[in-house]
């Protein structure tokens, strides 16, 4: 393999990784502070696909579009979050039934997925990007599309974004606090109730965010939801619950890996999480460790 | 903890399903050849989801993965009958053998693993499947799915009621072996497990060697519905493994009420209803199935977890609980 193959794939594959950050993060978070697992986040990312492509072909793929495509479609799914959090997973906390959150999860992507069908019918649809990020650049001898340094440097401005807002302010400090205890936490006279609104709507829109991120790449259809949602599973899992950090290396690892198996066998590269995360927890469990911890622990 | 069987006296556990049963056997008489074939496939939707209830009801196990042995059974029973020229019973129990085997090897690792882990792996297991069926096109055809060759004894586009029997004398034999296996001890532990796994432990019970036992018992019941499934469809695909399937089950025990032995049936022949019904006016099912599932979710109050508290015969006190609950977290402190 000569150097500029090389870079070729470690591009795509970071770019691949930082999409997949995205979406896993939101699961993430929402799992270590809530407790819940989200699985609408699979038709939350398609519908971030979706609505991207309304508001980009609305503006004409221009790249003023593109960039409030950006801004607007995580804002208004991280408000969509926060109006379910409040209307039907509050009342669940108490019980603390995974079960029962996690099939309420299961109804609020039924209904999602139904909402796009109804709007968008099954056809595929595309998203032309602007043409200021349409073509590449050269660097040492390899291609690097304009696109994916964008989503890379997006990728790593909204990791350190979240690292700032959980390790750097008092709401991230109030976040900690509230995975390790709760009650305590609202006996101290902070409001959890917001402060669980506030999380799962920041996950919400993270996953939207990585929809609207992957629409330019391929042709939107009501496949994405499966096609996010087992990887940014697996990503979680891989990365250990609750465990940011984890999910940033396992995202990122999951990318580049399948980037360089996509070279060798495309056929075989959609295996590639699935691979990792078999290795990963073999590992886990011959080092005599849990395979998975029982809690969740938020940050790092 | 109280079961919904103990609150309205056993006859409603196996009652209500017997009930089904008598009319699903007299079904061919009683209503048009569509609605046989409506039959058939909610006896087919009722194995998958007496799978997961096997599971959750009765082990607390949240499977969200019964999708795959459903596609194992329904793709080795469609593959020997083709390639191997088996006759279609010896098929079938060959596809209910093999989806034991792949529970046996998965579930060493699966029944080890945290409630959460537990959900996602199982989903995780049965998309692998799905992608492995859709690129093995040697094999399985791929995406364009393969059409099984069936005698014209077991087509049931040729006679409709003697398949649809078929398919109703397989399930009831299903039946009566998962009905003896939770009314025996086995079933008991099961549920001791269920409430309290440490003690289970400390009382001497192999509990993870149990959880492995009833995992694969469920895995040849919902394969049992796949290699059924085959004689009304007549042709596989690999969305046979999507977790659609899985969802459904989920849906049908939940509607007719977790840990409920007639709960699957009842739930199959509720849901088959309402896509039949929401199917003629459009395509999109998926707002009503979500907004079904919303429902039932909702109704039951402190999560449906293995109480049954989500059955339609229990429906209605849960109904008014659910409100005076609600009424009562609107006073309360909600910080709670």
């Amino acid at each position: 393999m000569s150097f500029a193959t090389f870079l070729d794939q470690l591009f795509a594959g970071l770019g691949l990784g930082f999409v997949l950050f995205f979406s896993a993060a939101g699961l993430n978070l929402v799992w270590g502070v809530l407790g819940v697992m989200n699985f609408a986040a699979g038709a939350v990312y398609m519908l971030g696909a979706y609505l991207a492509t309304t508001v980009i072909a609305r503006t004409g793929a221009s790249t003023l579009g593109w960039l409030l495509a950006l801004a607007i479609v995580p804002v208004v799914a991280a408000l969509a979050g926060a109006a379910a959090e409040v209307l039907l997973l509050r009342r669940t906390y108490r019980a603390h039934d995974e079960n029962q959150q996690f099939m309420l999860t299961l109804a609020l992507s039924y209904l999602i997925a139904g909402g796009v069908v109804l709007l968008y019918g099954t056809g595929l649809r595309t998203v032309a990007l602007p043409a200021s990020l349409s073509d590449s650049w050269n660097v040492l001898g390899a291609t690097l599309p304009k696109y994916t340094a964008v989503v890379i440097v997006l990728g790593v401005l909204v990791a350190a974004a979240i690292w700032a807002l959980l390790y750097g302010t008092r709401i991230g400090l109030l976040t900690r606090a509230a995975v390790d205890d709760r009650t305590m936490l609202s006996v101290l006279g902070v409001n959890v109730n917001r402060l669980y609104t506030g999380v799962f709507a920041f996950g919400i829109g993270l996953g939207a965010l990585g929809g609207v991120v992957d629409a330019p790449n391929g042709a939107v259809t009501t496949n994405l939801e499966t096609a996010a949602l087992v990887p940014a599973f697996i990503v979680v899992v891989t990365g250990g619950l609750g465990n940011m950090t984890g999910a940033l290396v396992a995202a990122v690892s999951i990318g580049v890996i399948e980037s360089f198996v996509t070279l060798q066998s495309p056929t075989l590269a959609p295996l590639t999480p699935y691979a990792v995360m078999t290795l990963v927890l073999l590992a886990r469990g011959a080092s005599g460790r849990r395979l998975l911890p029982t809690r969740p622990t938020a940050g790092g | 903890m109280r079961s919904v069987g103990r609150r309205l006296g056993p006859f409603a556990d196996w009652g209500p399903g017997l009930g089904l049963l008598l009319v699903a056997a007299a079904l061919p008489t009683l209503v048009s050849s569509e609605y046989v074939l409506l039959g058939a496939s909610m006896i087919v939707t009722m194995l998958v989801g007496l799978s997961f209830n096997l599971l959750f009801g009765y082990a607390g196990m949240f499977s969200f993965g019964q999708a795959t042995f459903y596609g194992v059974g329904a793709y080795v029973t469609v593959l020997l009958i083709n390639r191997g020229g088996f006759d279609f019973f010896t098929a079938l129990i060959a596809g209910m053998v093999a989806a034991m085997l792949v529970a046996g090897v998965s579930g060493a690792v699966l029944v080890r693993l945290e409630p959460i882990a537990f959900i996602m792996l199982t989903f995780a297991l049965a998309d692998l499947f799905e992608f492995a069926a859709g690129h093995a096109r040697g094999l399985t055809g791929g995406d364009s799915g393969t059409i099984v060759s069936l005698p014209d004894s077991l087509n049931i586009i040729v006679g409709v009621d003697r398949v649809y029997y078929v398919i109703l004398g397989v399930a009831v034999a299903v039946l009566a072996v998962a009905f003896a296996f939770v009314k025996a001890s086995t079933g008991l532990v099961l549920r001791g497990i269920r409430e309290d796994a440490l003690r289970a432990r400390t009382l001497g019970i192999a509990v993870e060697r149990r959880r492995l036992g009833v995992f694969v018992l469920a895995a040849a019941v919902a394969a049992a519905g796949g290699g059924l499934s085959v004689l009304s469809t007549q042709i596989v695909y690999p969305s046979v493994f999507a977790w659609q399937v899985s969802a459904n089950a989920l849906i049908v025990t939940l509607i007719g009420g977790v840990g409920l032995f007639s709960g699957p049936m009842l739930g199959a022949v509720v849901l088959g209803l309402i896509d039949f019904y929401v199917g003629r006016l459009t395509t999109n099912t998926l707002l009503v199935d979500g907004l079904v599932l919303l429902a039932v979710v909702l109704v039951a109050p402190s999560g449906v977890g293995a109480t049954g508290r989500g059955s339609l015969l229990a429906a209605p006190g849960a109904f008014v609980r659910r409100v005076r609950s609600m009424a009562r977290d609107a006073r309360a402190d909600p910080a709670g």
